[in-house]
């Protein structure tokens, strides 16, 4: 009976080994057709899932209208392939060599400046430029000549930040950042020096990755008495942060950034999260781009025909059926910006694309017209700030200079 | 500088945060006391029955869940016991530990697979989620709610192990497993029984953990499993009263260090550094019994 099962095991084992051996490489396949492969690099489990999801599904539309591309003549698939990255800094680097191993010609990711710092410099090693999608701090990109990024940053997302907050009458704020997420840390840093710049106080506390308890944070912050507080947290803690704020009868005005544009988060904190505003990259109420009007419109066709997108966009019970998250328009426009490249540089080869990437212009996109500077950030002035209200997220303002 | 009311705050988060690490910590103390197996899966039965009440709730409503996600994780936690302990009963000791390894991954990669790998809103139960104002302080049901009914669950849980046949039978299991077998104890129905109670607490502890914080996660198990097995250390794993002192301790001291903003980070620290001081100087902890080689 033992020596049964033992060679059951066995087999899977086996059979586990052999299908790890299936994947073909970057430019042929079984029938024979021509193929190229695009590597998501993005988080589906962990604390960030949900936007590495929501980022997925931009980049799976703008693949279901794009899905070949004419390469010296010859007619190529593209084919996408995935990497999970876990929302964690030191799960990232091997799932960047997957895709590497995969021979993916350029990545898409990820969510989360973390894990996009973590995997930056094995694309560069391997010369496979990586198109940043979400990824907010200044470090994905600077240093590393492979790397380019479709969002604004966060020296530029945190100074708009600061000086809405001044306007709604902040004087001493607390900054809340999480230990060790490059994210949280380098955004709150920028936050906090704007609010200093602006003649307001500022005191930052850090708590440690996957805590869930912020009763204490929240008893500090009652006793010192701040009238603001920001919080550049993942989408995860977010609804603990607000929920325990409320609860604990801290009734201050409470910010922050482009993470919390995520349904999940209104219907979770429900009521107690109205008048929370943060920034993030796109509205889609906003009529005066023709390319995001037209996105919207296909894109929530899109998501209703399958029931599995309809999940990933949040889910019918959060509105997933007719909001759009701004995560998911930066993952349209990478895959639009890699097509583009790859389509100038007329070969499958990462130098080659990273080459077509550092002058590209594509003017039209979901986000605005794109440009890269000299680090390979897109040249970017907009920042929509939202807010929710009894479990919607509403438009509320618009920055653009 | 800071008042009375803020004092009160932070040892009012510290009690609720102990007693739920002391409801988990029970599980570890008591599969350790008689199996002397560290039962590593421990925190994502937690962390399980959790979902149980996202996806439970979900048809019957929250009140009517209870009970059933209770029995849910009971059932869970004695399959696991006869699917991944049992067979390993004459195994060495670190073989039944890297099964129980083997068992927690597997649990929150199965979660991770089966929900998507997204937090889940957890049900509120209405009773639980209302608050309390009295002068300046706000204070949650659930913050009073936790640690009574914990020192209740800890009081029966006493009695019941001093005073009733199974509880003596458990005992006498703990103290020698051989010869209690000899004496004609149905070993493998006291462990058993022992699973079940050790999940049933963690059920308990999940319902209050998660009504608390409003969501689980896939990986929400590991961080409090820790905490709690360090709970059961400290205080001398195998004793029950020393499990439940040592997680108390653990809260209040983390919930303190928590509170103070130049050492705030060092709170995990603080716990895990208490566990190798522990094994360092007192390895039986505060209650346990000192173990005298058999010959």
């Amino acid at each position: 009976m033992k020596k049964i099962l033992a060679i059951v095991l066995c087999a899977c084992m086996l059979c586990a080994l052999f299908a790890g051996c299936g994947s073909t490489g970057a430019v042929s396949s079984d029938s024979g057709e021509k193929v190229i492969s695009i590597g998501v690099f993005e988080p589906t489990s962990g604390q960030n899932a949900a936007g590495g999801k929501k980022e997925i599904l931009g980049i799976e539309y703008a693949h279901s209208l794009y899905p070949t591309i004419n390469i010296n003549g010859e007619e190529y698939k593209i084919e996408l392939v995935y990497a999970d990255n876990a929302s964690d800094s030191t799960k990232a680097p091997s799932a960047a060599q997957l895709l590497i191993s995969k021979n993916v010609s350029v990545v898409l990711g990820t969510y989360g400046s973390s894990c996009a710092i973590a995997g930056g410099e094995y694309f560069a090693k391997a010369k496979i430029p990586a198109i940043g999608t979400s990824c907010t701090n200044p470090q994905v990109t600077a240093g590393n000549d492979y790397y380019f990024r479709i969002s604004y940053i966060d020296p530029f997302q945190g100074a708009v930040m600061a000086s809405y907050a001044l306007s709604q009458g902040c004087k001493n704020t607390v900054v809340i950042v999480e230990a060790g997420d490059d994210y949280s840390a380098g955004f709150g840093n920028y936050f906090a020096q704007a609010m200093i710049d602006g003649g307001a106080a500022c005191t930052t506390v850090t708590f440690q990755m996957g805590e869930t308890d912020f009763s204490t944070i929240m008893a500090n912050i009652k006793s010192e008495g701040y009238d603001g507080i920001f919080a550049p947290v993942s989408i995860e803690t977010a609804p603990l942060i607000i929920n325990q704020a409320r609860e604990a009868g801290v009734e201050c005005q409470i910010m922050a950034g482009d993470t919390w544009d995520d349904s999940s988060i209104a219907s979770r904190a429900g009521a107690n999260a109205n008048g929370v505003f943060f920034s993030c990259f796109f509205d889609q109420t906003d009529e005066s781009n023709a390319a995001g009007v037209e996105f919207v419109k296909g894109f929530l066709e899109w998501v209703n025909a399958d029931p599995a997108r309809l999940e990933n966009n949040g889910g019918k019970d959060n509105g997933g059926d007719k909001n759009i998250s701004s995560v998911t328009p930066c993952g349209y426009d990478a895959y639009m910006a890699a097509y583009k490249a790859i389509e100038k540089a007329q070969s499958t080869k990462g130098e080659d694309i990273r080459n077509a990437l550092v002058d590209l212009e594509v003017p039209g996109l979901v986000t605005g017209d794109l440009k890269f500077d000299e680090n390979g950030d897109a040249i970017k002035n907009y920042v929509a700030i939202k807010t929710f209200q009894d479990g919607e997220i509403i438009f509320s303002d618009a920055y653009t200079g | 500088m800071h008042g009375f009311s803020y004092i009160l705050d932070i040892l009012l988060s510290g009690i609720t945060v102990g007693s739920l690490y002391a409801l988990i910590a029970i599980g570890y103390t008591m599969v350790y006391g008689i199996l002397r197996l560290i039962n590593f899966a421990h925190g994502d039965i937690f962390m399980m029955a959790g979902f149980f009440m996202v996806y439970v709730s979900a048809t019957t409503g929250p009140l009517l869940a209870i009970p059933i996600v209770l029995v849910l994780t009971v059932l869970l936690g004695v399959l696991i016991e006869k699917a991944a302990y049992k067979p390993l009963r004459s195994a060495p000791r670190m073989s039944v530990m890297i099964s129980a390894i083997g068992v927690s991954y597997l649990l929150q990669n199965l979660a991770t697979y089966l929900t998507g790998g997204l937090a889940k809103a957890y049900p509120e139960i209405p009773f639980l989620k209302s608050t309390l104002s009295i002068g300046s302080l706000n204070v949650k049901m659930i913050t009073i709610v936790t640690p009574i009914l914990t020192l209740l669950l800890v009081a029966g849980l006493v009695i019941f192990i001093n005073k009733t046949k199974i509880g003596i039978a458990m005992r006498a299991v703990s103290k020698d497993f051989e010869t209690a077998r000899l004496m004609g104890i149905q070993v493998n129905s006291v462990i058993s029984v022992t699973f079940v109670i050790g999940s049933l607490l963690a059920g308990v502890g999940s319902i209050l953990y998660f009504t608390n914080y409003g969501q689980v996660s896939p990986m929400i198990g590991a961080m409090p499993g820790l905490k709690a097995f360090v709970a059961a250390v400290f205080g001398g794993i195998g004793s029950i009263p020393g499990a439940v002192l040592g997680a108390f301790i653990i809260g209040i001291c983390e919930s303190f260090i928590k509170s103070n903003d130049a050492i705030a980070i060092f709170s995990n620290a603080f716990t895990f550094a208490l566990l190798i001081v522990v094994l360092l100087f007192k390895p039986t902890g505060m209650f346990g019994e000192a173990q005298s080689e058999k010959v």
